[in-house]
């Protein structure tokens, strides 16, 4: 594998101009108070990687997200492009798709069009040390969602 | 004379390929490649006379022990310390550090007491006083540095006060390179009442040490940060600190008696080496210290600085190239960490291995001095007596392809 092939076009992009970066505006009309506001956070201990994520569900549906961190460019773009894929998707789907990264990265599954920026993120399953760079937004999403439920559902 | 390129031989692992590419180890504070010599010899050990220590009166046994506590001698005189029961064998400086934490600061500390700890200390010399400190009330101090990264030696003095019972402290900074005045922290410490712990995991495999000359009550280090195996580490200590210091493992071989009701403690060292011990590790820690002895380390010591001089004058050529720690070689050892643009450490690491090229990124083990620096990570380039000027040369270009594959470009920041 040439090392073009890891730091895609695509991937550089994503990280040098983060889509959804930053906070949630709450104090907007849209948002005050109408639906629950959830954070999660996580942190990569080997790398120092951090992923800070802010998202608003109304209706089983994550109708936005915002995400800020500090990480290498693999983590920092698939946070970027991760943020673009899962707005609007319902919780079912978001968790369908978090399980099919993981498999992507596994090597157990082949990723597909509905993957759009992510499949220039599979090339890393080559390289097992840097998954974990890559996964980590989609976990820390994972763990918001589980955290959401939990709190709306005890 | 020196001669890296003969050196070179006597590593097989230099031989071998990455990605296509000759390997670039730079990765040294690490741990160390090792010479052919002392991979035979553990090989040897386990072919032709491996068997149990301290214990048997057969041939292979006897001669194990011989060997093992031969190497025991030879430590003590690679630090001059002034016999052999000073030099304890544990699994490496972490577990030398724990030992001392548990078999000297839980009898010994009391709650009120302070331990003196830098900012640029490896967690190994952070965590296990932060364990202790739960269970017996003491504080934890750190001393800070100054804008160079170098220790502040006025708040040093500052903080050591008669509640100071332990001064505990790197002799070099595994992220910094710094060579820290142990000599002078010692005898101020001392002045003070305090007894001082020097981590030399990175100093004892490049700077020759005079453990009486320097007063020192505890040194601790790692054999494979020193062409031996991993899984080696050493404790010394001063006879009487030993002697009154806990065990930290009860057991086999570390007793002169046990009945039902209470066991004797061998003398020092053996009451704190319990269990069967890393045999191989010890016999080819032994074959190490040699192989150093044989090039002499303050040979090793003059290569390493030319190599550290030579890189940082190529660093300080790049734009983008963030050096933490001084930029003049004088303060430094074989150590240089850094940033490059703001691309991120694993990046350029994983396009340097790429290159064949190994470093380090990320915190090394040095949360605390990287957030005292305000990063969450680096890039570190270790040297060791291996290494030469064709490597560096290699490092520096490979430097200008990460710069290309992130095409000059800088986050946008927000």
């Amino acid at each position: 594998m040439e090392i073009e092939e890891l730091y895609k076009e695509i991937i550089l992009d994503h990280y040098q101009n983060p889509r959804n970066y930053g906070d949630l505006d709450l104090s907007s009309n849209f948002y005050r108070g109408a639906y629950p506001f959830c954070t999660a956070e996580g942190e990569n201990s080997l790398c120092g990687d951090a992923i800070y994520l802010q998202f608003f569900i109304e209706d089983g549906k994550l109708i936005d997200i915002k995400f800020k961190g500090e990480g290498c460019a693999l983590s920092l773009a698939s946070a970027s492009i991760m943020t673009e894929m899962v707005k609007g998707k319902t919780l079912e789907e978001i968790e369908s798709l978090i399980n099919k990264v993981k498999l992507i990265l596994e090597g157990k599954e082949e990723s597909s069009d509905e993957l759009g920026d992510f499949q220039a993120l599979e090339g890393v399953k080559n390289l097992p040390v840097r998954i974990k760079c890559v996964l980590l937004a989609w976990t820390v999403l994972e763990d918001g969602i589980r955290d959401y439920k939990k709190k709306i559902s005890p | 004379m020196y001669n890296v390129y003969r050196i070179r031989e006597d590593f097989p692992i230099l031989k071998t390929t990455i990605n296509g590419k000759p390997l670039i180890y730079l990765d040294n504070s690490a741990t160390t490649q090792k010479p052919a010599v002392v991979i035979d010899t553990i090989c040897e050990y386990y072919k032709q006379y491996n068997a149990n220590i301290h214990r048997s009166v057969h041939y292979l046994g006897v001669k194990a022990t011989e060997i093992y506590e031969k190497v025991r001698g030879d430590i003590a005189k690679f630090i001059n310390a002034p016999n052999s029961n000073c030099i304890v064998f544990t699994k490496g400086a972490t577990e030398s550090i724990n030992l001392v934490a548990y078999g000297w600061g839980r009898k010994f500390l009391k709650e009120g007491d302070e331990i003196l700890i830098t900012l640029m200390e490896h967690h190994s010399n952070i965590v296990p006083w932060q364990m202790l400190s739960i269970e017996k009330g003491i504080k934890i101090k750190f001393v800070p540095l100054n804008d160079d990264g170098s220790l502040n030696l006025t708040a040093f003095k500052e903080l050591l006060t008669e509640r100071t019972k332990l001064v505990s402290i790197t002799h070099v900074s595994n992220v910094l390179g710094i060579i820290n005045p142990i000599k002078e922290i010692i005898d101020t410490s001392h002045k003070a009442g305090a007894i001082v712990l020097i981590d030399g995991a990175q100093s004892v495999p490049s700077i020759p040490i005079d453990v009486q000359n320097l007063d020192a009550d505890f040194l601790v280090f790692s054999a494979h940060k020193m062409l031996g195996p991993t899984g080696i580490g050493i404790l010394y200590g001063k006879e009487d600190l030993l002697e009154e210091m806990d065990p930290l493992l009860g057991g086999g071989d570390m007793i002169k008696k046990v009945t039902k009701d209470y066991s004797v403690w061998a003398d020092i060292p053996y009451k704190f080496e319990g269990g069967t011990q890393n045999i191989a590790g010890v016999i080819g820690f032994g074959k190490a210290i040699e192989y150093l002895n044989n090039l002499g380390l303050e040979h090793i010591y003059k290569h390493e600085k030319t190599l550290v001089s030579y890189t940082l004058k190529r660093l300080l050529n790049i734009d983008g190239i963030k050096i933490y720690g001084p930029t003049t070689e004088n303060l430094r050892l074989n150590i240089i960490s850094f940033n490059y643009k703001d691309i991120h450490p694993h990046d350029v690491a994983t396009i340097l291995d790429r290159e064949g090229i190994a470093i380090r990124a990320g915190h090394q083990c040095a949360q605390p001095l990287h957030s005292y620096l305000g990063i969450s990570a680096s890039c570190r380039a270790s040297f060791y007596l291996y290494n030469t000027e064709e490597e560096v040369d290699k490092f520096i270009e490979a430097l200008e392809k990460v710069n290309m594959v992130f095409k000059n470009g800088n986050r946008r920041t927000i």
